[in-house]
């Protein structure tokens, strides 16, 4: 954990002006920041046990806790098998699937599949061409990936390992905006072709 | 979110929608507003960082006119380079954007059966379940599974501030505009981590009835496992 949700690096204790030896993170929950949640800190355990051991922590020994972690199972389609880049049902025209059900992990990325299945499903309405996104865009590579064969389909967050890479560029800050610029490119030529 | 979506982008090119709520009769276990659109794991829609994955994603969501992603952005609260939001405003906002919409109806049924004479989007979530559930497999197939689990949420008037203190990490805001940064940091000590960490490795989870074959996504595995 003091490499995982609990580490300390980039963190300096204000008392001492050391970096603690490790380190729980809480996010503001809400507007009025009253609310902190336990960053990293998901958990199944029993509620009376996350009072006692969360308590260990210092800075917790008293903490309220106004919500308990809690642990649930998610179920996704076999989107390879079944879905097409339009997010439409290969058997079932028609019929479109987005959110996490299609594979995709994350809130941005369940946002991303209902805005591109509502532009299928305008276009089927439209009597018009179903918009393509390009590999080189963070769309297009979701896209791709969670309509490809994979024997091992597990749900997947945006990341710059989907895009196609660019071999040519060895800095990194310098790669990442050349992803950038890449896929802004891309979806505005998408843009423009509708 | 998806379906939320979904249903504003079709009624801005002027197609009515019929948008189906399950809530408030049904929820399921993660949910608890009764609004739309509810945050049910973390806060934060993760970076604002455009030369990040999901910071570029933003970016070419913001692009395509979505609407979700841009009402997060006008009612972000502070969190270093991420994008959060107060969840109950973010759920309200997009209800109030829908609720407003001539062009979306809203019916709040649960849906067992897909026999729609018009294109439809299914945006039921990862905690489908019912007669849908149902209906979807004969329809897909078997689904896939994993599980994941939310972290607790804390009172900050509980917290005990002698042990305690607001920074983030490498101090890196995105505009650099406040100064004690918008993390509150809980620093442990080696005796209380080692404490801390067999007590947590040992305390008692709640059973799972499929417990035997869990697959933890690792982006949200529990963090006694």
């Amino acid at each position: 954990m003091r490499f995982g949700p609990m580490r300390p690096v980039g963190i300096v204790d204000k008392r001492t002006g050391k970096r603690p030896y490790a380190v729980l993170q809480l996010r503001q929950e809400n507007s009025s920041a009253d609310m902190y949640n336990l960053v990293g800190f998901q958990t199944s355990l029993a509620f009376g046990e996350q009072k006692r051991v969360f308590g260990i922590i210092p800075a917790l020994k008293n903490a309220e806790f106004l919500r308990y972690g809690v642990m649930h199972r998610n179920s996704f389609i076999n989107s390879p098998n079944v879905l097409s880049k339009s997010l439409e049902l290969k058997d079932y025209k028609d019929i479109f699937v987005a959110g996490q059900l299609s594979g995709v992990e994350g809130y941005v990325e369940s946002i991303m599949t209902g805005l591109i299945a509502a532009k299928s499903c305008i276009a089927k309405i439209d009597n018009t061409d179903t918009p393509k996104f390009d590999q080189t865009t963070m769309i297009g590579a979701l896209l791709n990936y969670i309509t490809t064969k994979n024997s091992k389909f597990a749900p997947m967050n945006a990341n710059f390992g989907l895009l196609p890479p660019l071999d040519n560029m060895r800095d990194k800050y310098q790669r990442k905006q050349a992803y950038y610029d890449r896929s802004i490119k891309s979806l505005k030529q998408t843009i423009d072709s509708l | 979110l998806a379906g939320c979506e979904a249903a504003l982008q079709v009624a801005s090119k002027n197609i009515p929608v019929t948008l189906y709520e399950q809530k408030p009769a049904n929820r399921s276990k993660a949910h608890r507003l009764d609004t739309f659109a509810e945050l049910v794991c973390s806060n934060s829609l993760k970076s604002l960082d455009r030369l990040t994955a999901s910071g570029l994603l933003k970016q070419e969501l913001l692009t395509l006119g979505c609407k979700l992603i841009q009402i997060a952005f006008d009612i972000k609260i502070p969190s270093g380079s991420a994008l959060s939001v107060d969840r109950k405003v973010f759920s309200a906002k997009v209800t109030d954007l829908i609720k407003s919409n001539s062009l979306i109806t809203v019916i709040n049924q649960r849906i067992g059966e897909l026999n729609f004479d018009c294109p439809t989007i299914i945006a039921t979530g990862p905690l489908t379940d019912g007669k849908l559930y149902q209906t979807l497999w004969d329809m897909c197939g078997q689904y896939l599974n994993f599980f994941d689990a939310v972290s607790p949420i804390v009172s900050k008037e509980s917290l005990d501030f002698d042990h305690c203190f607001l920074a983030d990490r490498y101090d890196k805001t995105e505009d650099n505009k406040i100064e004690n940064g918008s993390y509150i940091n809980c620093p442990l000590s080696k005796d209380e981590y080692f404490e801390f960490y067999n007590q947590l490795i040992n305390a008692r989870q709640v059973a799972f009835k499929e417990w035997d074959n869990i697959n933890y996504f690792e982006g949200c595995m529990p963090i006694e496992a």
